[in-house]
């Protein structure tokens, strides 16, 4: 991975640029009138490379998806930058984790993000992207009520070291407290990334602040409570997005999900099938 | 205007009294039912506001006709019915009316149930007694649905109460049962994997509740199995057609039968070959 790709750019007339982040290739053009963008997104979620030419090296595939801008006079400038998932993302843990009571410790985190892409003179969103589709995934109690949102195909890491850096995916640091009597088994958490800001590294590498769940009582509700600003772990990272949804500091929410655990509609389709 | 009215040979019916008694009656009538409507009009944004649109109506349309009723039976005694007497004619006919419209009372009392149990509401997608359709009101007699063909369906909600109705817009996420069959030589072991896999790569198909692999058992043509995956219930047409396209993709990239049924031709009762004419 090398070096920040968000940013300004400016654009000459008739002039196509061309990045490439992780999975997602993007080619920009600019008309007098008009803006052109076209994206491409590789199923490898894991690829790395990080590019930007002025001359295109390749042109986009019959699969791009295409999207054009009209305009009085067409910008000079276009703004590249990563945003949060639009839903909440579900990070599952590799092997059965527990955490006793009274324990606090950190984990991490790796999420999908999204390329969202301005122009000068405009706060707008012009036009935004996932850089790889996550899956969607269910996060409720039951079939019956619960809340859409995406699964992270990277498991929770222990370690910060072992957390992959890429491009594309924001790394966050989550503490975790467990405050009540019993012991918190740790099969998934989900992460508010709607309400996360975006900070990122001269490496290139993209940061959220620190989320801190906390525990109070038996069951699966935990307190939701952000950090301000970058992590410590993130060295000199600057803010580059903020949250797609603001709200109040301190949420009380289903964050850990027993889902279908013990209990629950699961073991009825176990019994009649 | 007495002279005027015996010269006409009426004076002894239309008296001034019954004169002035029938223009009190035709203004009470007139004043009445304007109130009665701005009344139910009133009655019925208030209703509104608390129990929703659909029951709104309904109230707003008791609440007028009972005004309505009010306003008549006053305006008749400005004219000199007794009320007794109508209450009483009221009753016969009552009965008689009620004889008449026992499937209408029912489907009557029916909607009401149905407004209060609330199984479904407008908008949602609905399937009775065979059809399955969009439902765009719940009226006092009646459900009206659109079917997908955009056909115009009325189902009396007598027979809505009294069978069976499944709601496919109740719950926020569903499952699509896809029936797989594969050759006696296939691996089942992998067989399961290649199909957990293409779930995985969909992005429609939920990753929980996790896909379900179910052996249903040994068919006459193939193993029989059932591979039951999970979408958000406004994607799944969507996800069912694109597992189905990818199970195909990968079974045909890994090499995995999928058995059909042969069907052998005879050519009457004797067996004599079929005549084949090869054309260059």
């Amino acid at each position: 991975m090398s070096g920040t790709w968000w940013g300004e750019f400016r654009v000459e007339e008739g002039v196509t640029r061309y990045w490439q982040v992780g999975p997602l290739r993007l080619w920009a053009t600019r008309q007098p009138e008009e803006w052109q963008l076209a994206t491409e997104s590789t199923a490898d979620n894991l690829a790395n490379e990080v590019a930007a030419a002025v001359e295109p090296p390749t042109q986009p595939g019959p699969d791009a998806r295409t999207a054009r801008f009209g305009f009085r006079s067409s910008p000079k400038a276009i703004r590249l930058a990563p945003a949060t998932a639009d839903r909440p993302v579900v990070v599952k843990a590799a092997s059965p984790f527990f955490i006793p009571a009274g324990e606090e410790l950190s984990l991490f985190v790796s999420t999908a993000l999204w390329l969202q892409v301005r122009v000068d003179g405009s706060t707008d969103l012009l036009y935004e992207t996932p850089f790889h589709r996550p899956s969607d995934t269910w996060f409720g109690s039951s079939t019956r009520e619960g809340e859409l949102c995406y699964a992270a195909k990277i498991a929770i890491r222990h370690r910060l070291e072992s957390v992959p850096r890429r491009p594309h995916r924001a790394i966050s640091v989550v503490r975790i407290r467990n405050r009540a009597a019993t012991q918190l088994e740790l099969e998934r958490l989900k992460l508010p990334s709607p309400v996360l800001s975006l900070y990122g590294c001269e490496d290139g590498s993209i940061w959220t602040e620190s989320v801190t769940l906390e525990r109070r009582e038996e069951g699966e509700n935990a307190m939701v409570t952000l950090g301000r600003g970058a992590p410590r772990a993130a060295d000199n990272a600057r803010k580059i997005a903020g949250p797609r949804q603001h709200v109040e500091p301190g949420i009380l929410s289903r964050t850990f999900g027993g889902l279908f655990g013990r209990t629950g509609a699961r073991n009825h389709e176990r019994v009649a099938e | 205007m007495s002279e005027l009215l015996s010269s006409f040979g009426l004076g002894g019916v239309v008296t001034p009294e019954r004169v002035f008694g029938l223009f009190r009656a035709v203004l009470t009538l007139g004043v009445g039912l304007f109130l009665a409507r701005l009344l139910s009009l009133g009655i019925g944004k208030a209703a509104e506001a608390r129990f929703g649109r659909q029951r709104a109506v309904l109230i707003r349309r008791f609440s007028y006709y009972l005004l309505f009723a009010l306003v008549v039976a006053t305006a008749l005694q400005q004219l000199g019915f007794h009320l007794g007497v109508l209450l009483g004619a009221a009753g016969v006919l009552t009965v008689a009316v009620g004889f008449a419209s026992q499937t209408s009372a029912s489907n009557l009392i029916s909607g009401l149930f149905l407004i209060i149990e609330r199984p479904f509401s407008v908008g949602d997608v609905i399937t009775v007694e065979g059809v399955t359709g969009e439902v765009l009101s719940i009226d006092l007699l009646s459900v009206k649905l659109r079917t997908f063909d955009n056909l115009y369906v009325r189902m009396p909600n007598e027979s809505v109460i009294k069978s069976k109705v499944t709601n496919f817009t109740h719950f926020p996420i569903r499952r699509a049962d896809l029936e797989i069959g594969v050759a006696y030589k296939e691996d089942l072991a992998r067989v399961e994997e290649i199909l957990r896999a293409t779930a995985d790569a969909n992005p429609l198909c939920l990753d929980e509740p996790e896909p379900l692999f179910i052996f249903r058992g040994f068919g006459a043509s193939a193993v029989e199995m059932q591979f039951s995956v999970w979408s958000k219930r406004e994607n799944f047409l969507d996800m069912r057609n694109s597992m189905w396209r990818e199970i195909k993709v990968a079974f045909d990239a890994e090499g995995i039968e999928i058995p059909f049924p042969h069907v052998s031709l005879y050519a009457g009762t004797a067996t004599t070959p079929i005549p084949v004419r090869v054309e260059k």
